[in-house]
């Protein structure tokens, strides 16, 4: 045995060191040839490939603006989004070397904690991107803290956002039944309920069968499900909120109690499907015509315009039905809304080599700035070029509504040949600004965006670690007790001992530190 | 086959035995004739719910699609080279191996074979493993496909096993008359073991169909990736979980797609298998000492 | 202990075979055992840096032993994981095991070569289907608002029960459906093994008056009890991998307080925070559990006579 012991710990040792000679990695110098200087990327989902065509289109757009620059990738092989963040993990904990620009989904902790980042700041970004600094302070004056590392408070990245603003999804319903109830767009709860009622009655498919619900929630629904009933009582479970400056989770606040009663209320009386966060799903039922409604999770306002996603979808599959979107109901007290992600979108960072260089941090600044205000390079690394790769829904309109054409609408093809995504993200145009960009959004996008207040996460989902301790296991408790409340498996009076256990398990704790990151970063 | 007498109590427990085994059929049928139906249908009738027995709307667009796509078909030739190339490295050396194994006077036989029973449990990780690739250059090479899944410890506990159980006269007669180990391992021991040698190349063999995580993580290269992979990419988009994706305008393929695309994937392995049972029918044994 | 100059016979004498193991053993010593030193990243706060190795990265960051060991056992739901792992897997090894020698002994008495042919390959497919396309149609199936089993629970009167939504079937149903999809698969090893039984040995017992039944017991079973002995004690060494694609696909949230095991929790936490150490420490965790079983196991098989695997 001891002789077994021995051999196996020398043979690991013995190997171990063979390849640990090979595993180390060397900082690359970008190569110089021609003139043009080389600036690697590393960006999301690889949304743009070194062999897609704004790789090469932009920097020559570029040149005019007085930029020699020749771009390369740090691909990670997948467009994918699990899988690019799987492996950026795998490269960073193999020592691998960040690239000039990064332009990722948030700053990743790992990256941070192997000192990746250049650190900025925001008077730098404010001479050197004016117009992108005063369009980010409009749409939130704290929207750098998604940039900053949460323990040292160090700003690492810009921050990017969502064109169609920081509320940008609406509820959507079934114009034609509605119709055919004799009713308009429910206004109250109380409205809503009625509608529930009422279709349950009525054989909307004509399959014989009553299996139409006015409403409901799925597996895949963000968070607890059933947002907006919720927001209509002015609480929005699993993001932290602020009252008066106190930070508290919305989970355990008296109004998610009073969702809850209407929520057990509704399954009790058959109002809402059997399989809700099981074996329902958001918006599938919807498009098949035996739903009444989609939440807003689903109702992403560009998607539910003519070309848009959802539209096209649903009409494929009900031709003679009747899509509207529309604001969703109001509560006893008059509020409601949905779940928003928020102002921020990405981040865009800087390697940690650059940090001695702060003359090349700017030009990529004063470079970013000049992408996002010029239409043409704003243009190319958004769409591509008109007319080959997309075009204006309406071509013979000038802004607006654009969309992309054949082959270019399937998307690994658009990200391989292209190079983009779509409006409001893509690879090389990480940060933009509202006068260039507002051309090309449809506007009936933008009034659709315009129906929800939003409820947001205080913090911005920005993870810090007594959350990242507890956080995960207080969720599961959270979604399956209310799931056994809806489902009438518990009682709602269970709420209040809910809320005891979820504060011994690390909850107070978590809400302390919350409260402290509140205050140190966003009052 | 030895005369049986049949009893009418055998008869009945025949019948029974039978009627759930072809229930056992039916049930375990369902999803493939799901599946296929879903691959032939249009996207209304996809998403249908309800039985899903024959397509009710009928369209061959999405296998062809599936068929007309040359990513589809690299990602095939993928699977069927580390498949082959895979299976037939694994057996011979797990064989070899195995066999000498087996033999009681091998020297070292206790440490090595502790060695390979600890390697079972033991693994370094997703990062160790990385970095060996990414040290004997094997990063986005083919090879990393097959090199490190090559023996596994339950394949020579099992095939060990197996020749355990191979009478030693046999082997004797063959060594009196001057042959090596090599050649009674090739010559004799083989053609007995077929049941096992199958069975092993069809573990190795499903494993190797069936892989995706190896390629996910040291290939980037889009034309090595392998059916699976492509499969899990066109599939599981819809389980993302963060918030960034909920703007995803994401890869929502229609379900026929998904059919088709899983229906590709599984028809070589139906058409295989009828062949490969033949190795299963008949053990070519004499004696039938217990190993 | 042999005398070195005997051991260097013996080496002699069956280099042949050494020669043989060779390649094997080379593959594990580069293949496996190189990357084994990984598994220390289990005891320290790995934090990898530019420009270092992995190993310099190991050799910097902090040394914490067990705590994050401590962390899983004490976190809210540390144990009630652990148990969810193992009282699945018990299920799985309980029912699962025995399921395909019975399947492999029903086969065998089939007569009709084509009958059989036809019933092996059909139950072999259900293993090939992964279980992201298995789980999609279960929960079809099993809806409880437009599933298959809605018109059986009207008809035997109940309101439905949502099985894959409620806490007391749902691993029962894991189960069940788990053993279907390898049934048959599962099979081939038994059936491998019985057709390597020798058809004399039932001639004899026949002449002796032996039944059918008796039969099993006298000729079938010893002969492949050895298969089963080693199948399983490699079983057990997996106990703690109660089917992480299984359950991950088929899971929701409704039902993880009594479905949540090992794996998913670690893919969880994976997912939100990268946190090698921390999974690469729990992951060592099963190792270890799932070794004892093995050698526990094999212990008790070789003091019963068997052949074991060790």
């Amino acid at each position: 045995m001891k002789r077994l012991l021995i051999t196996a710990a020398m043979l690991c040792l013995f190997t171990a060191a063979v390849f640990a000679a090979g595993s180390k990695d060397s900082g690359k110098k970008p190569a110089e040839a021609d003139g043009a200087q080389e600036i690697t990327w590393m960006i999301h989902m690889d949304l743009a490939t070194n062999k897609s065509w704004t790789t090469t289109a932009l920097p020559a757009l570029l040149k005019k603006y007085g930029y020699n620059v020749k771009f390369k990738i740090i691909e990670m092989g997948t467009h994918n989004g699990t899988e690019y963040y799987e492996k950026l993990k795998t490269y960073i904990a193999s020592g691998g070397a960040p690239a000039d620009i990064m332009h990722l989904a948030g700053l990743q902790q790992p990256a941070i904690d192997a000192n990746w980042y250049a650190e900025i700041n925001e008077d730098q970004i404010k001479k050197n991107m004016p117009k992108y600094y005063a369009n980010a302070k409009k749409i939130y004056e704290k929207i750098f803290a998604y940039g900053k590392d949460a323990a040292t408070g160090k700003l690492y990245g810009l921050v990017s956002w969502n064109m169609f603003g920081p509320n940008r999804h609406t509820m959507v319903y079934r114009q034609d039944w509605l119709d055919q109830l004799g009713m308009k767009v429910p206004a109250t709860i109380g409205d809503f309920e009625q509608f529930l009622r009422k279709t349950r009655t009525v054989d909307f498919n004509g399959n014989g069968q009553k299996d139409e619900y006015g409403y409901t929630s799925g597996a895949n629904s963000p968070l607890s499900g059933f947002q907006e009933v919720f927001g209509a009582y002015g609480v929005m479970p699993l993001v932290w909120m602020v009252k008066d400056g106190k930070v508290q989770r919305g989970e355990t606040l008296p109004g998610s109690k009073e969702a809850l009663a209407t929520l057990a209320k509704w399954y009790a009386e058959d109002l809402i499907p059997r399989g809700v966060g099981t074996t329902e799903t958001r918006r599938d039922g919807f498009n098949q015509g035996i739903r009444g409604s989609y939440g807003q999770a689903d109702g992403y306002a560009p998607a539910l315009v003519k070309g848009g996603q959802n539209y096209e979808e649903f009409y494929k599959m009900q031709p003679k039905g009747i899509m509207l979107p529309a604001p969703s109901f109001k509560g006893p007290r008059g509020e409601w809304g949905t779940l928003e992600w928020g102002p921020r979108k990405y981040s865009v960072s800087f390697g940690s080599h650059l940090q001695k260089d702060p003359a090349k941090i700017e030009m990529l600044m004063k470079m970013l700035e000049t992408i996002a205000v010029n239409e043409d390079t704003f243009v190319a690394s958004m769409l591509g070029e008109k007319g080959k790769h997309w075009n204006f829904t309406d071509p013979a309109k000038s802004s607006g509504a654009t969309k992309f054409l054949d082959p270019y609408t399937e998307f690994n093809k658009r990200l391989d040949e292209v190079g983009v995504r779509e409006m409001s993200e893509s690879a090389y145009g990480p940060v933009w600004v509202e006068d260039v960009y507002n051309k090309f959004l449809d506007p009936l996008a933008v009034e659709y965006s315009k129906h929800n207040p939003g409820y947001y996460d205080a913090l911005m989902t920005i993870p810090f670690a007594t959350q990242n301790k507890y956080g995960l296991d207080l969720e599961k408790m959270t979604k399956e007790t209310y799931l056994a409340i809806i489902t009438g498996k518990k009682p709602v009076s269970e709420f209040d001992s809910y809320v005891q256990t979820w504060m011994k398990n690390g909850g107070e704790e978590m809400t302390k530190a919350a409260q402290a990151f509140y205050d140190k970063v966003f009052k | 086959m030895a005369s049986i007498k049949t009893s009418a109590g055998y008869r009945i427990f025949s019948i029974l035995n039978s009627a759930f085994l072809i229930v056992l059929c039916l049930v375990t049928l369902y999803p493939f004739i799901h599946i296929t139906s879903i691959a032939f249908s249009t996207y209304p009738e996809a998403i249908r719910t309800g039985l899903h027995l024959f397509p009710r709307e009928v369209d061959f667009a999405s296998m062809k699609k599936v068929f007309g796509s040359p990513d589809i078909w690299q990602a095939y030739y993928n699977t069927l080279w580390r498949t082959v190339v895979g299976t037939t490295l694994s057996v011979i050396t797990t064989g070899m191996a195995a066999y000498a194994l087996s033999k009681k006077d091998l020297p070292f036989k206790r440490v090595i074979m502790g060695l390979f029973l600890f390697a079972m449990y033991f693994s370094g990780g997703i990062i160790p493993n990385f970095l060996l690739m990414r040290s004997l250059n094997l990063l986005n090479s083919s090879w990393s496909m097959v090199l490190p899944s090559l023996v596994w410890g339950f394949n020579i506990i099992v095939m060990k096993n197996f020749f355990l159980s191979i009478p030693d006269s046999l082997e004797e007669s063959a060594q009196l008359e001057g042959a090596s180990e090599l050649v009674i391992f090739f010559k004799i021991v083989v053609p007995l073991s077929l049941p096992v040698i199958a069975t092993v190349a069809m573990w190795m063999g499903v494993y190797h169909w069936n892989a995706y995580f190896d390629n996910l993580i040291y290939i980037t290269d889009r034309n090595k990736y392998v059916l699976q992979r492509m499969i899990r990419s066109l599939i599981i988009d819809a389980n993302m979980s963060g918030m960034e994706s909920m703007n995803d305008a994401s890869i929502l393929s229609p379900e026929s797609l998904k059919g088709a695309t899983i229906l590709i994937s599984t028809i070589p392995i139906l058409l295989v298998y009828p062949f490969a049972q033949r190795y299963f029918i008949k053990g070519v044994m004499i004696g039938g000492v217990k190993g | 202990m042999k005398t070195s100059r005997s051991l260097r016979a013996r080496i002699v004498k069956h280099r042949i075979l050494l020669l043989m193991v060779l390649p094997a053993f080379i593959y594990l010593l580069i293949f496996r055992y190189g990357p084994i030193a990984g598994v220390s990243i289990a005891f320290i706060d790995f934090k990898a840096k530019i420009g270092q190795s992995f190993f310099q990265s190991i050799l910097t960051s902090r040394f914490v032993g067990l705590e994050f060991f401590k962390e899983f056992l004490t976190s809210m739901t540390g144990l009630q994981i652990l148990r969810n792992t193992i009282v699945i897997s018990l299920y799985k090894i309980v029912i699962g095991f025995p399921a395909p020698i019975i399947l492999a002994l029903l086969l065998n008495e089939v007569r009709n070569p084509l009958f059989k042919r036809v019933v092996q390959s059909i139950t072999y497919l259900p293993h090939f289907i992964s279980w992201v396309i298995l789980a999609g149609i279960i929960r079809m199936m099993l809806s409880p608002d437009f599933g298959v089993i809605v018109p059986v629970f009207r008809f035997l009167g109940i309101p439905v029960i949502n099985l894959l939504g409620d806490t007391s079937y749902f691993r029962g149903l894991l189960v069940a459906t788990d053993i279907w999809q390898g049934i048959g698969w599962g099979s081939i090893i038994y059936l491998a093994a019985l057709s390597g039984l020798d058809p004399q040995l039932y001639e004899a017992a026949a002449i002796d008056g032996a039944g059918r039944i008796r039969q099993l017991f006298a000729v079938t079973l010893p002969g492949i009890a050895s298969t089963i002995v080693i199948m399983l004690i490699l079983r057990t060494g997996t106990i703690l991998d109660a089917g992480f694609d299984q359950i991950f696909n088929m899971q929701n949230a409704a039902v993880l307080s009594v479905s949540d095991i090992i794996d998913t929790h670690i893919y969880s936490k994976g997912i939100q925070e990268a946190r090698f150490s921390y999974t690469t420490a729990v992951g060592l965790f099963k190792s270890v559990f799932g070794l004892s079983m093995v050698l526990l196991t094999n212990f008790a098989a070789k003091r019963s006579g068997q052949q074991g695997v060790v």
